[in-house]
């Protein structure tokens, strides 16, 4: 015992004497007014832009970050409760960028924006720290995005498939699933390889808690990182949020990893923005957002990307959400992440509340990746899909009107029902990508034709029950290979076939 | 039409420039205008912005040494000359407090910027090296 003692008190000794303490010159100002999250102050001839500032109350140091450089002053925006700070109070210039502690501990942690725990936990051992703001790689480190990220929702992975390294856009309005899809992705990345981290900006606490407690039940904690600025929380900490996350996947993504990060919601977050920058007594533009409201976005999603071999290989794909006013799209907002972004996935109320969940809107969705992020087997059944969704809703428009159709167009309408109805798919229940290739194989091939369409929903749970217990091989073949090779189709067909013979309710 | 506390300063400083003997008078009657405007309120600030103002125009520069225990004549001296030395031959024009919160050392300030020597400041960052 007082050889461990006497072990920590050299090691003690050691370090002290070791401690080097270089006087510097610092900065420093006062604190001219504050309020409302924001201080102004005089002195601080030196600040930079985006610099922390300590702010010497004295209840101890508070943080802030210098964002308006003015002639006589700076305005900056103050990252704790700005209760404790005075008029008056002194302020020091610290030299340093806003940073967020990293290393593999924050994997299972929910945080706040600064790096601090909010789960009740010890708070995060740092590896590094990275800075908050940081320039997008550049054009001669990426690569084009080649592998896929499965979000386990047939409707995504089908008709707009995600790569690695690509910015997906979730938008609706609210209500209709948008952070569904998100956590769909999330727990479906177990297993993948792919870190996850999901940013709530200005989320109620309450359902923050409630995705904390089922991804934890999923299993997903094991390898994903909440980033939390509440609704409560000051909007100097909602804006920075996002940053943050992002900061902490490249910390990922410099190791040649992949990474999935979710941003709920971006137009909480530009809300923010504008709410620090009308204080700051900046111009404000249309919609009285700032006008560099654009760029906040952009350099946050530029940073996503498929860096190449020669600088790791990792990546980072973004699914920012976007909840839209009645479906606005058009509004200055959703059009600006449009137009960042590579793609977006509409969510739409009709097809919600006509029981089509997700509601995704396939007609109008993207994905400019497209099928180079589907693997082979994929492409080869829901190559067609697409098209025939499209085609199926133009025609039941015209349907409703009459019963005297030619048979061309009824069968169109049929299998347009059933494709519809393999697309719905419940909540927290991703698929993974070779039972998904067996069920588009089976309804493109018209092998459910004749099971009526009521019964489709039980008849897909079922034959999948029947597939995993009796061929598990095909479905392993497919996983490993990512082809569907004829031999493997022959198998599924006879499988299908097989287990509807056993159905009554399947016509013949 | 509102008139902004640096005008006022600025206004000051060049009536007291133009009538350099009358420096009471130009006191005074700057008083009663901010009276009359309903600004008097805003002195305080006026009176802080006019101190740098002046301050930058006569190229002198303000610097505080704040100590635990009270310097003798030679520390004080040797510093000011330091300090005369670092704002690069600008008069300087010091004063001194004693804070016995810094528990040994001493903290320059001078202009805008801080030489934090305490010894309140080295057990600071000493710590956060022994946990980092």
């Amino acid at each position: 015992m007082s050889n461990t003692k006497d072990f920590v008190i050299e090691e003690i000794k050691k370090k002290i004497g070791e401690f080097q303490s270089n006087p510097e010159e610092k900065n420093f100002g006062r604190v001219r007014s504050v309020g409302d999250g924001i201080a102004r102050l005089s002195g601080l001839s030196g600040a930079m832009m985006s610099e922390m500032l300590e702010f010497k109350t004295s209840d101890g140091s508070r943080y802030g970050v210098a964002l308006n450089l003015e002639e006589d002053g700076v305005g900056a925006i103050i990252l704790d409760d700005y209760q404790a700070i005075k008029e008056g109070d002194e302020v020091v210039s610290t030299g340093k960028i806003l940073e967020v502690p990293v290393s593999d501990k924050i994997v299972g942690r929910v945080l706040n924006p600064l790096g601090r725990p909010i789960d009740g936990r010890e708070a995060v051992v740092a590896d590094k720290y990275y800075p908050v703001e940081k320039v997008a790689p550049g054009v001669i480190t990426r690569e084009s995005v080649k592998k896929p990220l499965q979000t386990g929702i047939k409707a995504i992975d089908a008709m707009i498939p995600i790569g690695r390294g690509q910015r997906e856009l979730i938008i609706g309005d609210r209500q209709i699933g948008k952070t569904a899809i998100a956590i769909d992705a999330i727990i479906n990345q177990k297993g993948q390889n792919v870190k996850c981290i999901y940013v709530a900006i200005g989320q109620k606490e309450s359902k923050i808690a409630g995705i904390v407690a089922k991804l934890k039940e999923a299993g997903a904690m094991d390898y994903t990182t909440l980033v939390v600025a509440g609704a409560s929380d000051p909007a100097s900490l909602l804006y920075i949020a996002p940053f943050a996350g992002c900061a902490m996947a490249e910390y990922f993504l410099d190791k040649g990893e992949d990474v999935l990060i979710v941003y709920d919601d971006l137009t909480k977050h530009a809300a923010a923005y504008r709410e620090v920058s009308l204080l700051l007594r900046r111009p404000p533009g249309r919609e009285a957002y700032p006008g560099d409201v654009f760029y906040l976005h952009s350099r946050l999603l530029e940073r996503a990307c498929k860096l190449n071999k020669d600088f790791g290989g990792g990546s980072i794909t973004a699914l920012p959400i976007i909840e839209t006013q009645s479906g606005d799209v058009s509004a200055y907002i959703p059009t600006n992440v449009i137009s960042i972004t590579d793609g977006q996935i509409y969510l739409e109320p009709d097809l919600f509340y006509q029981g089509n969940r997700p509601a995704v809107n396939a007609g109008i969705s993207v994905s400019r990746v497209g099928s180079s992020a589907q693997i082979k087997a994929m492409k080869k059944v829901a190559g067609k899909m697409r098209l025939e969704v499209a085609q199926y809703r133009e025609l039941a428009a015209f349907a409703q009107f009459g019963s005297d159709l030619d048979e061309e167009t009824r069968k169109k309408l049929e299998r347009g029902q059933r494709i519809v109805e393999i697309l719905k798919q419940g909540q927290y229940q991703p698929m993974p990508v070779e039972e998904q290739v067996a069920i588009f194989f089976a309804v493109t091939n018209g092998l459910m034709d004749n099971v009526p369409v009521e019964k489709i929903t039980e008849f897909e749970k079922k034959v999948l029950e029947n597939i995993r217990n009796t061929s598990l091989d095909v479905l392993k073949e497919i996983k490993k290979s990512g082809e569907l090779s004829d031999e493997t189709q022959a198998k599924l067909k006879k499988v299908v076939e097989d287990f509807k013979d056993t159905l009554e309710y399947v016509s013949k | 039409m509102k008139i902004a506390p640096k005008q006022y300063a600025t206004a000051l400083l060049e009536s007291l420039d133009e009538n350099s003997g009358k420096k009471k008078e130009v006191a005074a009657r700057f008083a009663e205008s901010l009276i009359d405007d309903g600004q008097i309120s805003k002195l305080k600030e006026i009176m802080e912005i006019f101190d740098d103002l002046w301050n930058k125009k006569n190229d002198l520069v303000k610097a505080e040494i704040i100590s635990a225990n009270s310097l003798s004549k030679e520390m004080q001296k040797s510093l000011k000359d330091l300090l005369t030395k670092i704002s690069g031959g600008n008069k300087v024009e010091v004063t001194e407090k004693i804070d016995k919160h810094l528990l040994g050392g001493t903290i320059l300030r001078y202009g805008d910027r801080i030489l934090d020597l305490s010894l309140k400041n080295k057990i600071e960052k000493l710590k956060e090296d022994l946990n980092s």
